[in-house]
């Protein structure tokens, strides 16, 4: 009898081993298609000059070694870490804040919160297309604001100071209610005793910020690093849309510069070894914070 | 062990999902709608099987894009044995998701092309040869600096629709308050010295925040070039084998376009790389002049509500010139039904049809014999297409033949890499030059 139960339990436990792959395996289908078997192709694209119509011919390395002595593609390079930089602090930081805000008991709580996160939705092409029109400098409603208070108009999208800071602007409207989304689930799975139990001990509202929410959201802020990290190095519509990636190039990132040489100079073998450069270092930044978050 | 595992292949996927999203989606999400499965299976099963012939083109909305449903309309009417699939869309991508579909072996059967792109699509074998299946006379017909532009080393691989040029469009308040009158005829138009003395009195006189603005914007950097061939250089040299934007005239055409934004005579969101929507800027008054075409007479007619505009010529130097844009219709190589194709893209050119779709979509005749008394524009103005007729024929035979080799769009990057310098970044007109010379050369290679 004892046996018959095991052997039961083990054929379920059998089956339930299958029955999960059999669940992922559309989405893996899926996920090989558009995903592995392109990038595989990128991968082998990246050794040969092509120009996506004719043959692809071998060419070693030397789009590699073209593209370390590529200054766009440095200065490129350099403007994606800016742009990631001043984006993923400010969007966490903006989003934790609406986050805590909205996570307490307020009227309109549910129409603030969709509110908040309906940006995310937008297309970022359409998101681009407003902003430009706010930042235009010559019909740009900003301005006519900023002349009407008597501080005058703003070069935003057309000077090398301001065009990076307006797409940073645009992006943290983008990503904040995204980052805030996530920290509210975060912050609703952190149970009340908690909070019940510091009170009782005489912690503030700071102490119980720092002692208790702060620590407790390490895994939220882990992963909504991570994935914002990888948003900052594909920027591109915005910029595409907003700036076209000047002046000059003071606002050329990575993608846009891969996008460019790919479809307007059509080196298609040249953008691909550009393509594996961004694989890699999103992959070493993800495999970092990885590593940072076991070891804590 | 198994931990680390698990984040290195989270990791993986991660980047992977990444770099992926970023580069394919935009070209998937850009492909062209296409009913071609869905009509095939409908007419599938029918006793007289009709043969389907595939059309990729792109129209923008309104006249362009209703003139092309109704010329396909009549061609099915009239030719009920092909069944005819019109592929449209948006032009931004338009030579992307071409691309795409070339490499997938999804080939349409005939395009829609630029004259700009006639060449590279020539020489890499997309576009089919149709020298030997045209009669012998058919080109005498076509304006010459056009027909240049469809044949690639000796041979036709394009037939023109229709052609487009630049020319100068003004705020006719502003002139008035200032009491200048436009030149009325091609050789009284403006030198750009007197131009730009115009340009400042706007500005300073008649309350326009700046004096013009130029279309070059959102990269179409090519369109300078007809400041090189008024200053008498040209961008390659005859045989196109080699660049020719070493010599002095360049550099006097590079320093010209560098004052504009110098001296604060066009926005500065108006350099090659701006994002402005220039039209805007014109019909609102804030600048008083627009280097613009002709297509966008109904915009103008339609947005201009505070001021009227009017047409001249454009500004020359030692010559006039100006812009060739438009388009040709091609059969292509790997076409399942180039016989009926290149029917349907006789059809689409004839006198009759050509007549149709540049009244419909405002554009310039490919054709010697619709001449402009022909032609009844649904314009405000309609007279002002005459202006845009008689600058199409300043259009230099060099310039038409440069910007239709097949490094065109290389090198339309790397000039609008260098312009947006020597605007934007204060580079000096001799180093542009010289990068011009080094970039343009490599890429004739």
């Amino acid at each position: 009898m004892q046996l018959s139960s095991v052997k039961k339990n083990n054929t379920r436990l059998n089956r339930n081993k299958f029955l999960p792959y059999l669940f992922i395996a559309p989405n893996m289908l899926l996920f090989l298609t558009f995903m592995i078997i392109p990038i595989i192709f990128t991968f082998t694209m990246s050794f040969t000059k092509w120009t996506l119509i004719g043959t692809p011919e071998f060419n070693g390395i030397s789009n590699y070694v073209k593209l370390l002595s590529d200054k766009q593609f440095l200065a490129a390079m350099l403007n994606t870490v800016y742009y990631t930089l001043a984006t993923v602090p400010t969007t966490l930081a903006l989003g934790l804040i609406g986050a805590i805000a909205l996570n307490r008991n307020m009227p309109l709580r549910g129409a603030l919160r969709g509110i908040f996160y309906i940006p995310t939705v937008v297309s970022l092409v359409a998101t681009g297309l407003i902003w430009q029109w706010i930042l235009s400098t010559d019909y740009g409603v900003l301005n006519y604001v900023l002349e009407a208070v008597g501080i005058g108009e703003q070069q935003w999208l057309t000077s090398n100071a301001l065009s990076m800071p307006s797409v940073i602007l645009a992006t943290i409207w983008v990503r904040c209610g995204y980052c805030m989304v996530i920290y509210l689930g975060g912050l609703q799975g952190i149970s009340q005793d908690y909070y019940e139990a510091a009170e009782i001990d005489g912690a503030g509202d700071m102490k119980k910020f720092k002692y208790i929410t702060w620590p407790l959201l390490r895994s939220t802020t882990v992963f909504l690093t991570v994935m914002s990290i990888i948003y900052g190095f594909m920027g591109f519509d915005l910029f595409y849309t907003m700036t076209g990636g000047g002046p000059g190039f003071s606002s050329t990132v990575m993608v846009h510069y891969i996008y460019k040489q790919a479809f307007q100079v059509g080196e298609m073998g040249y953008a691909s070894a550009g393509g594996v450069v961004l694989f890699l270092i999103i992959f070493i930044l993800t495999l970092l914070q990885m590593k940072g978050d076991d070891q804590q | 062990m198994k931990k680390k595992i698990l984040g290195l292949s989270l990791a993986v996927v991660l980047s992977i999902t990444a770099v992926l999203t970023g580069c394919g989606g935009q070209s998937a999400s850009n492909q062209a709608p296409s009913n071609s499965s869905a009509s095939a299976a409908s007419t599938a099963g029918k006793a007289e099987e009709p043969v389907t012939i595939k059309f990729a083109y792109w129209a923008s909305a309104g006249g362009e894009s209703d003139a092309f449903d109704a010329l396909a309309k009549k061609f099915q009417d009239e030719n009920p044995n092909i069944k005819l699939t019109m592929q449209g869309g948006e032009f931004k991508d338009f030579y992307t998701k071409l691309e795409t579909r070339i490499a997938g072996n999804d080939v349409p059967d005939a395009i829609r092309i630029q004259f700009q792109q006639v060449g590279r699509y020539s020489s890499n074998g997309v576009l089919k040869d149709i020298t030997k299946d045209l009669p012998s006379d058919f080109s005498s017909d076509f304006l010459p600096s056009l027909w240049s532009a469809v044949n690639y080393k000796g041979a036709t691989y394009a037939i023109p629709q229709h052609t487009d040029t630049l020319a100068l469009y003004y705020n006719k308040n502003y002139f008035e308050k200032l009491g200048i009158t436009a030149p009325t005829k091609l050789e009284d138009a403006w030198t750009w010295d007197q131009f730009l003395d115009i340009a400042k009195q706007l500005k300073e006189k008649a309350g326009a925040k700046y004096g013009f603005a130029y279309n070059w914007t959102k990269g179409n950097s090519y369109r300078w070039l007809p400041l090189l061939y008024q200053k008498g250089g040209q961008l390659l040299s005859d045989d196109l084998s080699t660049s020719k934007i070493d010599s002095p005239e360049a550099l006097e055409a590079l320093k010209l376009s560098k004052r504009f934004f110098d001296e604060g005579l066009v926005p500065a969101g108006t350099s090659v790389k701006g994002t402005e929507d220039i039209n805007t800027l014109f019909t609102n008054g804030t600048v008083g002049m627009i280097i613009n075409g002709n297509w966008l007479a109904t915009n103008f007619d339609k947005n201009m509500t505070n001021y009227t505009y009017g047409v001249t010529y454009m500004p020359r130097d030692k010559a006039a010139a100006s812009d060739m844009g438009g388009n040709a219709l091609s059969v292509m190589n790997k076409a399942k039904n180039p016989e009926q194709a290149l029917q349907f893209i006789e059809f689409m050119t004839s006198q009759e049809s050509m007549t149709y779709f540049v009244e419909n979509g405002i554009f310039l005749p490919a054709r010697n014999s619709i001449t402009p008394e022909k032609l009844k524009y649904a314009i405000n103005q309609p007279d002002i297409m005459k202006v845009f007729m008689e600058q199409s024929t300043t259009v230099p035979a060099n310039m038409a033949q440069s910007v239709t080799s097949p490094n065109m769009s290389k090198i339309t990057a790397l000039l609008s890499d260098e312009l947006d310098m020597l605007f934007t970044q204060g580079k000096d007109p001799a180093e542009v030059q010289k990068a011009l010379k080094d970039g343009i050369d490599a890429a004739l290679k």
